[in-house]
C-alpha cells in the first residue's frame, strides 16, 4: 500500500480512538467540577452563576457539550486559562519551544550514550568492561530522576557555582537539565541496545558473514549494528509524545519555562482548560507518531509492508 | 602433493555449566585435491563441530583441546585470526544448514553476495556486483540480474540456499564444506541442488567435505565416506566398500536400517538404544553399550582407527590391522 | 490406532497433576535458587531489611516522624540526628524510617493493582483475539506512548491528592508490561498444544483453559512484578515530589525529598538521603527482578 494511502487509512481508523480518548479527557475535566464557582469566586450571586453557566454552555447535556468542545478543538480553540484568561493554545505554543529544546537535547544525549554503552557492553560480553558498564547502567536505571536532577542542581550550584535557574535559555543553561534528564534515560536504551546486539551477534547471518572472511569492522557496522538499531529506532519514534510531556519534573527542578512547568502550575491552580489542552495535544501526538513510526519502519525494514 | 587437508588428532570440547562435553575426540582424516568426502553421522556425532573447527568458527564456549588441521601445508590452528580470516571464504568455504536464517534480512542479495569479491579481491562495488550476478546465474537462480536488488525474505528456502552456495563458491575455494545444506529442504529440491553442487565443485576443481546424516545422499554424491559416532570416527571407506562390506557394527546397523524395496513388509530395523551423553561418555569404545558384538575389551579400551585394507579403516576391536596402523 | 481422546486425557491428566505440584514447588525452587545466587541474596536481603525497618519503625526510629523541634531546624547531620533535621526540626532519619513503610506499601499496592489489571486485559486480548484484541492492543499502544507523569498529573487534578488516589492513578497507568507479556503468551498457548485438541473434541471448561494458561504465565508474572515495583515506587515518589501524592506530614520518601527542595543550598541532607534510599530500594528490586528472570528462564521458554 502506498504511503499516502496508508496515512489516509490510518487517520480514518484512528478516528474512533481519537474520539474515545478525547471523550475520556473531556469527561475527566467535566466531572472534576464546575469551573464557574472558581471563576466567579465566593461571593457570586445565584444569578451570576446561572448566567455564566449558560454562557459557557455548561447547562447542556454532556454529549452536546462534548461535541461543542470538540468542534472548538478542531478549530484550534482549546479554551481559555481560568487564571490568566489567555487562550490555552497560546500558552502552549509559547512554551513548547523551550520544552523541545530540553527534551530533544536530552533525547539525543540518551540515545547516543545509551547506544554506545549498550554496544560496547555487548561486544565485550562476559568481560570486566561489560560488568562495569552494566552495573553503571543498572544504577542509572534505578535512579529516581527527580532526585538525580535535584542533586545535580545542588552540586552545580554549590560546587561549580553554576546557577541554572534564571536568565535566558542559553546553551549553557541547557546543559545541566538535559543531562539530568538524558542520563537516567540513557540507561533504558543501553539495556535494550545491549540485549539486541547480543541477540544479533548470535544470529546465523553473522556466522555467514564471518564465514565469508569479512573484517570485524564490516561485520559490526554493516551487519550487526543495523539489525540491532532497528528496534531502537522503532522505540524512539514512539517517544515523540514524551518529547512534549516527559520533562515535567526536570523543568520543575530547573525552573525551565516549558510545558512541564505550565502543567504543574495549572494543576496547582486547578486550571482545567490548560491541563485538558496539554493532555489533548499529547493524545493527538501519540496517534500521529504511531502512524509516522509505522511508515518509517516500513522504509527501513524491507520485511515490513504497510497494510 | 595431492593432499589438500590433513586433520590429525583433532579434539574439541564444549564447556557448559554442567561440565565438559567431549564433542570430538581424536579425529583424523585427510582430503585430497578434487575429492568428495562425506562425513556421516547422527545428530550429536560431532560432524558439525568438525566442520566449524576446520573454519575456526567454533562458538565461544568451545575449546580445541588438541590436534592439527594442516591445510596446504599450514596448520590452521597456529594461524592468528587475521590470517585465518583471509583464508575463510577464499580458500575454504562453508555452506550451513539453515538458509532461512543465514542471510541478513536487512541487506540486499547484491550487497551480501558481492562482499567476498570486495573483501578478498578488493574489487569495486560495481564489478563485485557483476561477479555476484554471474555466480547467481551459475547456480541457476532465475532472473539473477534483478535478484541482486531484492531482499532475502522474498526468496524461498531453496532459492536462498542457491544464493548461499553462490556466495560461498564466489572465489572458487579449494575446499568447500557443506554442513547438511539440503536437510531443511524438499526432497526433490535436495536432489536438484545436490546435482548442482556436484557440477559446481567439479567445474571449480574444489574438494568437497559434505556432512549429512543421510546415507542415500552420501552414496550419490561422494567418493569416500567417513562415519562418525559419538565424537569419534568409527569407519572410513570408499562408497562402494562401505555399502558392500561395512565393518563397524554401527555402520552395519546404519546400512541395515536403510529402507529399500526389498525390505517392504518387514519391520524397520533400528539400532537399539541411543547415542551416549558426551558429558560422560562410556569407557572404552563409545559404541559398546549398543553393540551386538561387544566384548570385554570394548568396555575397557578405546579401539584405534586402523587400516584393514587400503582405503578402508575401522575403529573396532573386532578387527586387527592387516597392514600398519594409521596415526 | 491411538484415539484422540486418549491423547487428550493423558495430557489433561498430566496438566492437572502439574498444577498442584507446581505452585508449591515453584516457590521452593525460586527461594533455593535465589539464595544460591550472590546478587539474589544481596537484593533480597536489602529489601527485607528495608521492609523490616518499615514494619518496626516505632521501635527503630529515634524520634516520631512528626515531632517538631523548632529550636533545631535545619541542623546538619550530627550525633543526635544522624541525617540532620528538616525545616520543622523533625529528624530526617526517623522520617526516612517511617517512610520506608509507606513507600514500600504504596509500591506493592500499585503493583498489585497494575498486575491484576494488566493480566486480565492481556488474557482477554490473547484468548479472544479478533476485534477485542485489536481494541485492547490499540489501548496498550496508546498507554505505552503516553508520558506517565502527564496523565498521572492530569488525573490528580480530577481526583485530588492523597495516598489512595496515588495508588489508584498509578495502578491504572503501569499495567502495560503485564498486558503485553500475558497477551503474547496467551496467543502462543492458544495456538499450541491441547487447546487445539480441546477444540477438536469439544471445548472443556473455561476454568481449565485459564488455569492452564495461567500456569504457563506465572513465572513471567513473578518477574514482571519484581520489575514493576521500582517503577511504581519511583513514580509515586515523583508525584509526592510535586506535592500531588501523599500529603504532609506523611513521610513518604518522595515527599521528604520535596520538602528539602526549598532548602537545597543550606540543608541538602533533607533531599539527598531519601533519594539514596529510593535508589537502593529500586536498585535492589531491579537486581532481584533480573535474578528472578535468570532463575525462571527455563520455565518461561516453552515448558512441557
Amino acid at each position: 500500500m502506498g504511503i499516502r494511502k496508508y496515512i489516509i487509512k490510518s487517520l480514518i481508523t484512528s478516528i474512533p480512538v481519537l474520539i474515545g480518548a478525547t471523550f475520556i479527557v473531556f469527561l475527566l475535566m467535566y466531572i472534576s467540577g464546575n469551573p464557574v464557582q472558581v471563576i466567579l469566586g465566593e461571593f457570586a450571586t445565584q444569578e451570576q452563576i446561572e448566567r455564566l453557566n449558560r454562557e459557557l454552555g455548561l447547562d447542556k447535556p454532556i454529549i452536546i457539550q462534548y461535541f461543542l468542545w470538540l468542534g472548538k478543538v478542531v478549530r484550534g480553540d482549546l479554551g481559555y486559562s481560568l487564571m490568566s484568561k489567555l487562550p490555552v493554545i497560546q500558552l502552549i505554543s509559547e512554551r513548547i519551544v523551550p520544552t523541545l529544546m530540553l527534551t530533544v537535547t536530552a533525547f539525543l544525549i540518551s540515545i547516543i550514550l545509551g547506544v554506545l554503552a549498550g554496544m560496547i557492553s555487548a561486544l565485550k560480553h562476559n568481560t570486566k568492561t561489560d560488568d562495569l558498564i552494566s552495573t553503571i547502567v543498572l544504577i542509572f536505571f534505578s535512579t529516581p530522576y527527580f532526585w538525580f536532577a535535584t542533586i545535580l542542581l545542588w552540586i552545580s550550584a554549590v560546587y561549580l557555582k553554576m546557577y541554572s535557574l534564571i536568565g535566558p535559555l542559553t546553551i549553557q543553561r541547557l546543559l545541566l537539565p538535559s543531562f539530568a534528564l538524558g542520563l537516567p534515560t540513557s540507561a533504558v536504551y543501553a539495556k535494550i541496545m545491549r540485549s539486541n546486539m547480543l541477540e544479533v551477534l548470535n544470529q546465523d547471518y553473522i556466522r555467514t558473514a564471518k564465514a565469508k572472511g569479512l573484517r570485524e569492522k564490516i561485520i559490526l557496522y554493516r551487519h550487526a549494528l543495523k539489525n540491532s538499531l532497528l528496534p531502537i529506532i522503532a522505540l524512539a519514534i514512539l517517544r515523540i509524545p514524551w518529547l512534549v510531556g516527559g520533562a515535567v519534573i526536570t523543568e520543575s527542578v530547573f525552573s525551565w519555562p516549558g510545558i512541564g512547568t505550565l502543567m504543574i502550575d495549572a494543576i496547582y491552580r486547578r486550571d482545567f482548560p490548560v491541563v485538558q489542552g496539554i493532555i489533548l495535544i499529547i493524545v493527538v501526538l501519540i496517534i500521529i507518531s504511531d502512524i509516522i513510526g509505522d511508515i518509517i519502519i516500513s522504509l527501513i525494514d524491507p520485511r515490513v509492508r504497510l497494510e | 602433493m595431492n593432499e589438500l587437508l590433513k586433520v590429525r588428532n583433532l579434539s574439541v570440547n564444549y564447556i557448559i555449566d554442567r561440565g565438559v562435553i567431549r564433542a570430538v575426540e581424536n579425529v583424523s582424516f585427510a582430503i585430497n585435491k578434487g575429492e568428495k568426502i562425506c562425513l556421516v553421522g547422527e545428530s550429536g556425532s560431532g560432524k558439525s563441530t568438525v566442520a566449524l573447527a576446520l573454519m575456526k568458527l567454533l562458538p565461544k564456549n568451545a575449546i580445541i583441546k588438541s590436534g592439527e588441521i594442516i591445510f596446504k601445508g599450514t596448520d590452521l590452528l597456529t594461524l592468528n585470526e587475521d590470517k585465518m580470516r583471509q583464508i575463510r571464504g577464499k580458500e575454504i568455504a562453508i555452506v550451513f544448514q539453515n538458509p532461512l536464517t543465514s542471510l541478513n534480512p536487512l541487506l540486499t542479495i547484491g550487497v551480501q553476495n558481492s562482499e567476498p569479491f570486495e573483501e578478498h579481491l578488493k574489487m569495486e562495488k560495481k564489478d563485485a556486483i557483476q561477479k555476484a550476478i554471474n555466480m547467481l546465474k551459475k547456480v541457476k537462480l532465475t532472473d539473477a540480474d534483478k535478484a541482486v536488488y531484492r531482499y532475502p525474505h522474498t526468496f524461498s528456502g531453496g532459492m536462498r540456499q542457491r544464493i548461499l552456495i553462490a556466495m560461498m563458491l564466489s572465489l572458487q575455494p579449494e575446499l568447500l564444506i557443506a554442513d547438511e545444506p539440503f536437510s531443511a529442504l524438499d526432497v526433490s529440491l535436495q536432489v536438484e541442488l545436490m546435482h548442482l553442487l556436484n557440477e559446481l565443485v567439479k567445474d571449480f576443481n574444489s574438494s568437497l567435505l559434505f556432512i549429512t546424516h543421510d546415507l542415500g545422499v552420501a552414496a550419490e554424491l561422494c567418493d569416500r565416506i567417513i562415519v562418525m559416532y559419538a565424537g569419534k570416527i568409527v569407519e572410513e571407506a570408499t562408497v562402494f566398500d562401505l555399502f558392500e562390506k561395512p565393518k563397524h557394527p554401527y555402520a552395519q546397523g546404519l546400512l541395515q536400517s536403510l529402507p529399500t524395496i526389498e525390505k517392504l513388509n518387514k519391520r524397520l530395523v533400528t539400532l537399539p538404544g541411543s547415542p551416549p551423553s558426551l558429558l560422560d561418555p562410556p569407557k572404552g569404545c563409545r559404541f559398546h553399550p549398543r553393540c551386538p558384538y561387544a566384548m570385554d575389551i570394548c568396555k575397557k579400551e578405546e579401539p584405534q582407527l586402523i587400516e584393514i585394507e587400503p582405503t578402508h579403516k575401522v575403529a573396532c576391536w573386532l578387527y586387527k590391522s592387516d597392514t600398519h596402523e594409521t596415526n | 490406532m491411538i484415539s484422540v481422546r486418549k491423547i487428550f486425557a493423558t495430557i489433561m491428566r498430566k496438566d492437572i497433576t502439574f498444577q498442584s505440584l507446581e505452585t508449591v514447588n515453584l516457590w521452593k525452587y525460586i527461594i533455593t535458587q535465589l539464595l544460591r545466587n550472590k546478587k539474589g541474596i544481596t537484593s533480597l536481603g536489602i529489601i527485607s531489611v528495608l521492609a523490616l525497618i518499615g514494619i518496626f519503625a516505632e521501635f527503630i526510629a529515634p524520634y516520631p516522624y512528626d515531632a517538631q523541634d523548632l529550636q533545631n531546624m535545619l541542623r546538619p547531620p550530627s550525633i543526635g540526628h544522624i541525617f540532620g533535621t528538616d525545616a520543622l526540626g523533625r529528624d530526617v532519619l526517623s522520617r526516612i524510617i517511617y517512610g520506608a513503610r509507606i513507600t514500600i506499601f504504596i509500591g506493592f499496592a500499585i503493583t498489585f493493582l497494575t498486575a491484576i489489571l494488566g493480566i486480565m486485559l492481556g488474557l482477554i486480548a490473547g484468548y479472544f483475539g479478533g476485534v477485542i484484541d485489536m481494541i485492547i492492543s490499540k489501548i496498550i499502544e496508546i498507554f505505552w506512548a503516553f508520558p506517565i507523569i502527564v496523565i498521572a498529573l492530569g488525573l490528580t487534578v480530577v481526583l485530588g491528592p492523597g495516598i489512595r488516589n496515588v495508588i489508584l492513578v498509578l495502578g491504572i497507568l503501569l499495567w502495560v508490561p503485564f498486558a503485553k507479556v500475558i497477551r503474547t503468551k496467551t496467543l502462543v498457548i492458544r495456538e499450541n498444544s491441547f487447546v487445539k485438541y480441546a477444540k477438536a473434541i469439544g471445548l472443556p471448561s473455561i476454568k481449565i483453559i485459564i488455569k492452564h494458561i495461567f500456569l504457563n504465565v506465572v513465572p513471567d508474572i513473578i518477574v514482571l512484578f519484581a520489575l514493576t515495583i521500582p517503577d511504581a515506587i519511583i513514580s509515586s515518589a515523583a508525584l509526592s515530589f510535586l506535592g500531588l501524592g501523599v500529603q504532609p506530614p506523611t513521610p513518604e520518601w518522595g515527599a521528604i525529598l520535596s520538602d528539602g527542595r526549598l532548602y537545597l543550598m543550606i540543608a541538602p541532607w533533607i533531599s539527598v538521603f531519601p533519594g539514596i534510599f529510593l535508589l537502593i530500594l529500586a536498585l535492589s528490586f531491579n537486581i532481584l527482578g533480573d535474578v528472578l528472570r535468570d532463575v525462571l528462564d527455563p520455565f518461561m521458554r516453552g515448558r512441557k
